[in-house]
């Protein structure tokens, strides 16, 4: 049995078609990133892992229960599926401690003193331990997502969903992020990544799975989706994305000439 | 007319007038702010509340506290405090209670007080319900996503989350309240509740003097706001950790502070 089955999920909003019939399994350990161009409905299936959406229809079974059934202690499955957003969502009223420490006392009962040793062990992970009475205001976009990381972990969550955690952030602070991500899949920490990030879908994760509109395309390992899947759809997908603007600007003449001719 | 001769007399021989007087208004204003703001924090509640969908033994207490609520704030604060307090003395009244018999004696306390901070706190609490409405709507929901997604439920992101910081962007226009309060009050005179008009009033009557005990008054109540105005500015700067020194007399200019 996998830790995670999503079995034939489904999802609209109001008319709008958004996931149709996606199943996947997700094993232990597994580091899964998903990729897909905009509007494909990556967020939308974690935010249906994490019940912050209820799917339309189909099976979420996470550790042999199916959470999707009634009576399921909604806010207990969603502290044993942390979830790490594009823009942080850190509470800006804590300090770096507190948003650490608040979810452990009010959703795990951990006492205050294990919980903020469990926050600044977790802080020193993502080398944050000296910012963890800074104010969330105080510290830049990079160590905001280390902290949310770090609040994620404190939960001792079986697995980690991030949404596209590096696209919000100044190109300079992608790299401090992703090594994080890195010594967590290294550490073998269950985690499902939607990103925009290729090399860390090819170089850092056990699986990748590319969604289009809605469906789940291919599903393999980095190899076979980046060298092998003949796919249409996944080749189109990636030859858009690994153009270089430079690239980009050379296919349109006109505007290259007059660049040029205004030298 | 001698107003110098009037302000020493009405200052030496009725200064407790205007000292009970000025006490009475800091206490219907302070109490007003706060009973107010506790009140209000409850009427925001009730006015989010949102019971279409819902099950139907969900729906049957919701609707009936989400109309209340609402037609509360658009009822008192569609009314002027003056009517609201005529209407809350006669309508008690009516009913038997004997407002002066409560706490008789005491300083301050005595005569219509308690109906009076019964009517400012209810009237507050109309446009404080308003102001917390706005504070929570104003906290970004990204907010409280990451609270969810820790699996915290709803009455923990409410007072860990979303309140404190409603609380905190609304400082000052909750303290602006407390400024109205300060002032509106003197509307109470209508059912004898002794505030700083009233005493003034009563000042003036005792030998024709009321331009000047009106003056007097004028005086106090523009110190009084002031003092507040700045009691708030402090508030602000320290919550913002603001690193330059606070001034008061910026609080008479309206200097801007430069944002760290
Ligand atoms: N709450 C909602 N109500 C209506 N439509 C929604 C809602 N959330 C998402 N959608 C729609 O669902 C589709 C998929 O959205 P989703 O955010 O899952 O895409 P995505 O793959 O994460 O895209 P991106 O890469 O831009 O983040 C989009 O067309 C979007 O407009
Ligand atoms: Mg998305």
């Amino acid at each position: 049995m996998s830790l995670l089955e999503i079995k034939h999920v489904a999802k609209n909003f109001d008319d709008t078609v958004v996931l149709k019939d996606i199943s996947l399994n997700v094993e232990k350990g597994e580091c899964v990133t998903i990729i897909g161009s905009s509007g494909s409905g990556k967020s939308t299936l974690l935010r249906c892992i994490n019940l912050l959406e209820q799917p339309t229809s189909g099976e979420i079974v996470f550790d042999g229960v199916n959470i999707l059934n009634k009576g399921v202690d909604l806010n207990h499955v969603r502290s044993r599926l942390s979830m790490v957003f594009q823009s942080f969502n850190l509470f800006n009223n804590m300090d770096v401690l507190s948003n650490c420490v608040i979810g452990q006392v009010k959703v795990l009962k951990r006492n205050k003193k294990e919980a903020i040793e469990i926050a600044e062990r977790n802080l020193e992970k993502v080398g944050l331990k000296d910012r963890m009475h800074f104010k969330i205001r105080d510290i830049s976009g990079g160590q905001k997502q280390r902290v949310a990381i770090a609040r994620a972990l404190c939960m001792n969550p079986d697995i980690i969903l991030f949404d596209e955690p590096t696209s919000a952030l100044d190109p300079e602070m992608v790299n401090e992020v992703l090594k994080v991500m890195k010594e967590l899949a290294a550490n073998k920490t269950t985690m499902i990544v939607v990103t925009h990030e290729m090399d860390f879908a090819k170089d850092v994760s056990d699986r990748v799975i590319f969604m289009d509109q809605g469906v789940i395309v291919a599903d393999g390992s980095p190899d076979y989706i980046f060298n092998q899947c003949e796919n249409e759809r996944l080749q189109s997908f990636l030859t858009r994305r690994h153009r270089s603007p430079v690239e980009r600007i050379k296919e349109q003449p006109n505007l290259f000439h007059s660049v040029t001719l205004g030298d | 007319m001698d107003i110098a001769g009037d302000f020493s007399v009405l200052l030496g021989n009725y200064g407790i007038f205007y000292l009970q007087g000025i006490a009475a208004t800091i206490l219907l204003s302070i109490v007003g702010t706060f009973g107010g703001l506790a009140l209000g924090i409850f009427l925001a509640f009730g006015k989010k509340l949102q019971p279409k969908g819902k099950r139907v033994s969900v729906q049957l207490w919701q609707w009936p506290i989400k109309v209340f609520c609402q037609a509360y704030s658009i009822i008192l604060r569609g009314t002027p405090m003056m009517v609201q307090a005529i209407l809350f003395k006669y309508g008690t009244q009516m009913l038997g209670v004997k407002w002066t018999e409560i706490l008789q004696g005491v300083p301050v306390f005595n005569g219509w007080m308690v109906a009076g901070l019964i009517v400012i706190t209810l009237n507050t609490t109309a446009y404080m319900g308003e102001i917390i409405q706005a504070g929570l709507n104003g906290v970004d929901k990204g907010q409280v996503e990451g609270a969810r997604s820790l699996g915290m439920n709803d009455l923990q992101i409410l007072f860990h989350v979303t309140l404190p910081q409603a609380i905190r962007n609304s400082i000052p226009t909750i303290g602006n309240e407390w400024i109205v309060n300060i002032k509106d009050s003197s509307v109470l005179n209508v059912i004898s509740v002794a505030e700083l008009y009233f005493m003034g009033n009563s000042a003036a009557s005792k030998g024709y003097r009321y331009f000047a005990s009106y003056l007097i008054i004028a005086l106090i109540y523009l110190t009084l706001t002031l003092i507040a105005t700045g009691i708030l500015k402090m508030v602000e700067f320290k919550m913002d950790g603001k690193k330059s020194k606070f001034r008061f007399i910026n609080v008479l200019f309206h200097y801007k502070t430069k944002e760290a």
